[in-house]
């Protein structure tokens, strides 16, 4: 998996949001969707151009890290830290890493949008539920098996806002 | 930020939910946890993924840009 197919795994989930928001159509919603799911390349440049933010606060970290901005490795670092932290409302972006976190959003979509990390212990035609810790719970919930078809029951996966983005172990 | 909508249950039939967006119903299938109608609820990939308490679902709806 080169790094751009992994990026967009783990960015894809968001950008039905970006739909939404108009910043893109629905047709290139669409051909990301595609791409995503056959694992077609997709150039750096294009994945930049459509996420701006991201990319502005990955090379942030990048530069913290003294790693690469564009590699597995920042990738991960990244939507693991944080995006996280941005989502939990701790760390304040600047101007061109987009805007900060909206107080109205509701604390369950605040869940589904951070990276959680869980384990297999059902498996659909199309989805896989998932048990993962959240506090002092264990929880369980259903995600789309779209990005990440190859994990089987007892496997480690990412999630991200309702898709199986990466399998662990 | 996630500028995710929630949309308010309208039907159930067997494992489907259908759900009442702002301006279009979609589908999704239950497959994990329970649901009933009225509930406000998060569609992703074509499944039911959570629940948003009414509350916080009706103050999200009203605050998103039109």
């Amino acid at each position: 998996m080169t790094p751009e197919d992994l990026f967009l795994k783990y960015a894809f989930p968001c950008t039905i949001v970006k739909v939404a928001r108009k910043e893109i159509t629905q047709q290139e919603y669409e051909s990301l969707e595609q791409a995503a799911k056959e694992n077609q390349p997709v150039s750096r440049e294009r994945l930049e151009k459509t996420y701006p933010a991201a990319v502005a606060r990955m090379k942030a970290v990048a530069k913290e890290k003294g790693q690469v901005y564009f590699s597995e490795e920042n990738i991960r670092d990244y939507f693991l830290g944080r995006h996280n932290e941005l989502l939990r409302g701790t760390f304040k972006p600047t101007k061109e890493q987009g805007p900060a976190l909206d107080e109205n959003l509701p604390q369950a979509i605040r869940e589904l949008c951070l990276i959680t990390t869980g384990k297999i212990v059902k498996k659909g035609e199309a989805f896989y539920v998932v048990e993962f810790a959240a506090g002092k719970e264990t929880k369980r919930r259903a995600v789309s098996n779209m990005l990440a078809s190859d994990a089987e029951i007892g496997n480690v996966i990412r999630m991200h806002y309702g898709y199986a983005v990466e399998k662990v172990s | 930020m996630c500028l995710a909508i929630p949309g308010k249950i309208i039907k159930i039939e067997d494992d489907d939910a259908i759900v009442d967006y702002i301006s279009e119903k979609r589908v999704g299938k239950i497959v994990e946890g329970t649901y009933k109608v009225g509930d406000y609820v998060i569609i992703q990939g074509g499944l039911v993924i959570e629940q948003i308490p009414e509350e916080q679902a009706k103050k999200w709806l009203k605050a998103l840009p039109k």
